[in-house]
């Protein structure tokens, strides 16, 4: 993968963002990511960053089937499960919406509802596994950047977690990057 | 998926096709052995079963098939009658090619392992009984010439997975839905004709006023050009709104259209539903000696797919129910002189929006006194209520489960279950049944079905904020309720309208949706649902509409929602569950036994005249009291059943109070389980020990005549 290949498959992720990227966006990623012409890319994966409260979380865009605006959400009759929040209109479809907050056992405390913590776009994302949609929504859309895959630092053996490792983005010291298979498997278990 | 396994799902997918065929037809030639069209139905499709096995190089199956098509061949020359032997056999063949639809992909050569003598056999007795027939018809006429097999062309059909059909059903939902928001666009765009309109007269009362003026003559030329310019927009934005009205009326018809057709596919005809029923029919009778017309009429009546596939079973069981506990024996029934042969009714008819399968039958009917002692037996009836109880209000306890009045089990029936899942089966299609019965004459049954699952009307309504929708066909009414007229008996609420006794249930406790905070009304809308005896008030937010809302599935993989039968999208986008009000019934009984029973307290003491003073005493406040004689035992009970609170004794044999209440403290779900120590030791020293371990009150025993003990429970309750 070369450099263009690279910022292409970049670029590729944006719309899901349903932001246009900006005019000098090639130029700002080789510039941020230190991108050289000639230069073979390989190993690097595209990310999608996103923020649940006050952590900020990576995914990759290869397993993203559709970044949405936030809908409105319908309780569940009887519902016990707390990671469950209930279901949505999924383009014409009744589809469960999950907690990802709840699934990564974030800690409420602190957090003041009332003060919106989305300041720009809130959105929800849909993950696709095996043909099968799992939905979240989450606090802030950070963009997409892409990762070299041997700067991620493994985070954990434990078998059950939900977490591939860590990564350095910008200001951001540490983004969780999530196991997408682990992720959709602990949800398939989890509503089964 | 590599060629060889591509071709063997294709010819599996034709065995699916060429079964049914096959038995169809073979059951008319055993009724009419010169029936020519079945005859050659019967050699076209052996001939094609012959001509995919071919393919496969499957040489046990081209052999099986060329002799099949070899003796309907002979049949259809008029050189052998197909004899009911024969029938057996060719059956059987057509049995074993089917079971070749139950074996996995990779397991086909194993299959042909297993088959092979069965094949061989069958291959054999085939060609052998044909040939022995030709034997026998020698005297039939030898030249008959064979008619021209026209190939006739069958409707093609296609599989389609049901997965996908939900997704085109919600899609073509999802487009009507949209177009209908252009109607009110149309008519905001109405609204700006007119008010442009208004417009235009303004600028010409304004010309009129500066005509008589000494206005400047630029001003008035100004104006002019203003109105020719407004006017032509006007007229612009005319024609502009014709197209649309145009697209719009297009629009709606076409995805109207669109939507009825994807509901058309998902209707099937119910001769998809019975096409097995007349082979099972012959089956059974043959196997219990008894002589059976099964006929049925509405083969082309078309039925949601997926109601069929649910009453598939049921129907079966009910037919074989039919065959064995209702028409009689050949000898019984020429004792009641009825003809020899049992009819067997089975008709599908659509009356208004739902669909009616009856099964009949002019067999012995339900003997009420049978009916009766079972009931009695079984404690579901007192004798005194049988006899208040007409033969069709008796005959609707034949869907208690474990219930038969069968005398004999046989394979076949009379196990004492299956009419209770057949009830559920038509339940969980939304639908109902009815039972007439006559002593003697006959037995009729009678499912009311839904047309489709796709469309039903509902009541929408509100509760605890959320739409909800309940299906039209089972509310009783809805009607308002003053507050003054609610009453209440052992603290439920109940009132009294069209003189009946409503019991009155909120409808956000019940599904458990957030509740409301608000200053109370003094008037509740309730919305009536009938059980069987009794009727409930479902306290709701608010009606909304009436309306015929598109059933949609919901997220499958959340499995059964308890009281939800379905969900539906509206036209803002916005989704509603369909309740399903059998199963809200239910909840709704339950929630109110849980009220009857009130909390739940266990008393744990080895002195019997400490437990039985302390469970009379709280038995009269209302609660549900149990008792255990040691810690042992309470420990046990605890663990088997939720209690809300306990009231223990420190000293006690096998396991004290004290370490009771250890072990209670130590265990998450106990740990904050209300517990009051009753005791002898009544020492401050004692008493504040027991209080820091986790002791929520502590009582002398002196004191449980008193009413500090009661108030001690009702404040943790």
């Amino acid at each position: 993968m070369d450099k263009d290949e690279l910022i292409k498959g970049l670029k590729w992720a944006h719309p899901l963002l349903n932001r246009t990227p900006p005019p000098d966006y090639e130029e700002q990623c080789g510039r941020d990511f230190n991108l050289e012409q000639g230069t073979s890319y390989e190993g690097f994966v595209p990310l999608l960053i996103f923020r649940l409260y006050q952590s900020s979380f990576a995914i990759e865009t290869k397993c993203l089937n559709k970044i949405i605006e936030q809908k409105q959400v319908f309780a569940l009759p009887h519902n016990n499960n707390p990671e469950l929040l209930g279901l949505i209109n999924f383009d014409g479809q009744i589809k469960a919406l999950f907690s990802l907050h709840r699934v990564m056992q974030l800690s409420e405390e602190g957090i003041d509802h009332k003060i919106p913590l989305v300041d720009e776009m809130p959105r929800m994302i849909s993950l696709e596994s095996d043909k099968d949609f799992w939905i979240f929504p989450v606090d802030e859309i950070l963009g997409i950047f892409p990762c070299q895959s041997d700067k991620i630092i493994n985070g954990t053996d434990d078998q059950t977690s939900l977490l591939k490792g860590l990564i350095k983005w910008g200001d951001y010291t540490s983004v969780a990057l999530i196991d997408e298979e682990a992720l959709c498997r602990y949800l398939r278990e989890s509503v089964a | 998926m590599k060629d060889e396994e591509k071709l063997y799902a294709l010819f599996r997918s034709e065995i699916d096709s060429f079964v049914p065929e096959l038995t169809k037809h073979l059951l008319i030639v055993e009724k009419e052995p010169d029936n020519t069209k079945s005859l050659e139905a019967l050699m076209r499709t052996a001939h094609s079963l012959k001509g995919s096995a071919k393919i496969l190089s499957f040489d046990l199956m081209i052999n099986l098939s060329h002799a099949m098509e070899e003796c309907f061949m002979a049949a259809k020359r008029g050189e052998i009658k197909i004899s009911p032997e024969l029938i057996d056999n060719l059956l059987h063949a057509v049995d074993e090619v089917a079971t070749l639809n139950e074996a996995p992909s990779a397991e086909l050569p194993s299959w042909i392992e297993t088959h092979e003598s069965s094949l061989l056999l069958l291959t054999s007795q085939i060609e052998k009984g044909q040939s022995e027939l030709k034997k026998s018809s020698s005297e039939a006429v030898k030249d008959k010439r064979q008619g021209s097999i026209k190939a006739t062309l069958e409707e093609q059909t296609l599989k389609v997975q049901a997965k996908e059909l939900n997704k085109l059903m919600g899609l073509a939902a999802e487009a009507m839905v949209d177009s209908s928001w252009l109607l009110p666009y149309r008519e905001s765009l109405l609204q700006l004709r007119l008010d442009q309109n208004t417009l235009l007269k303004e600028l010409e009362e304004l010309r009129a006023k500066i005509a008589g003026d000494l206005a400047k003559e630029s001003v008035q030329s100004s104006v002019r050009e203003l109105i020719q310019k407004t006017d032509s927009f006007y007229n612009a934005f005319n024609r502009r709104l014709t197209e649309l009205d145009l697209f719009v009326r297009k629009n709606a018809t076409l995805s109207t259209r669109f939507y009825e057709e994807v509901i058309q596919i998902r209707m099937c005809p119910f001769a998809d539903l019975v096409e097995p029923m007349p082979r099972m029919c012959r089956e059974i009778a043959q196997e219990l000696g008894k002589s059976v017309k099964l006929t049925i009429k509405g083969k082309k009546r078309p039925i949601d797919r997926e109601i069929i596939e649910k009453l598939k079973t049921p129907l079966a069981h009910l037919l074989r129910n039919a065959i064995d506990h209702g028409i009689e024996s050949k000898e019984e029934r020429e004792r009641a002189n009825k003809p020899l042969e049992g009819q067997i009714l089975l008709e599908a008819r659509q009356r208004g929006g739902m669909v009616e399968i009856q099964l009949s039958d002019d067999g012995r009917g339900i003997n009420r006194e049978q009916l009766e002692r079972v009931l009695i037996e079984s404690e579901v009836l007192s004798k005194k209520l049988t006899e208040t109880m007409s033969e069709d209000e008796l005959s609707q306890f034949l869907f208690e489960p474990g219930l038969t009045t069968k005398q004999s089990v046989s394979t076949l029936s009379g196990r004492g279950f299956g009419l209770d899942l057949v009830k559920e089966s038509v339940r969980q299609v939304g639908g109902h049944i009815k039972i007439e019965t006559k002593r003697g004459q006959g037995f009729s049954l009678t499912l009311y079905l839904p047309l489709t699952l796709s469309l039903l009307n509902c009541l929408i309504i509100e509760i605890g904020g959320q739409k909800v929708a309940l299906p039209l066909t089972r509310i009783a009414r809805a009607e308002i309720v003053n507050t003054k007229e609610i009453k209440y008996l052992d603290n439920r609420p109940y009132t009294i309208t069209q003189k009946q006794t409503i019991h009155l249930v909120d409808g956000s406790k019940l599904l458990n949706f957030p509740q409301r905070s608000g200053a109370s009304s003094p008037q509740k809308q309730i919305v009536v649902l009938q059980a069987a005896d009794k009727m409930f008030g479902l306290i709701v937010d608010r009606l909304v509409d009436e309306k015929e809302l598109i059933v949609q599935e919901i997220d499958p993989r959340l499995g059964h929602i308890e009281d939800v039968l379905a969900g539906a999208i509206l036209e803002d986008g916005s989704l509603l569950y369909i309740l399903d009000v059998d199963e809200l019934i239910q909840t709704i009984e339950r929630s109110l036994l849980k009220d009857e029973k009130g909390k739940e307290i266990l008393v744990v003491d080895d002195s019997l005249t400490c437990l039985e003073t302390l469970k009379e005493r709280l038995q009269e406040e209302g609660y549900s009291v149990q008792t255990a004689e040691n810690g042992v035992e309470a420990l046990n009970m605890i663990k088997m059943k939720t209690f809300d609170l306990i009231i223990t004794d420190l000293d006690m044999p096998k396991l004290s109070g004290v370490e009771l209440v250890r072990l209670l403290r130590q265990s998450g779900p106990y740990k904050t389980l209300p517990i009051i120590v009753i005791s002898n030791r009544e020492r401050d020293e004692e008493r504040r020990s027991l209080l820091s371990a986790g002791v929520d009150a502590y009582i002398g025993k002196s004191a449980i005549h008193g009413k500090e003990i009661i108030n001690e429970v009702n404040r943790l309750l």
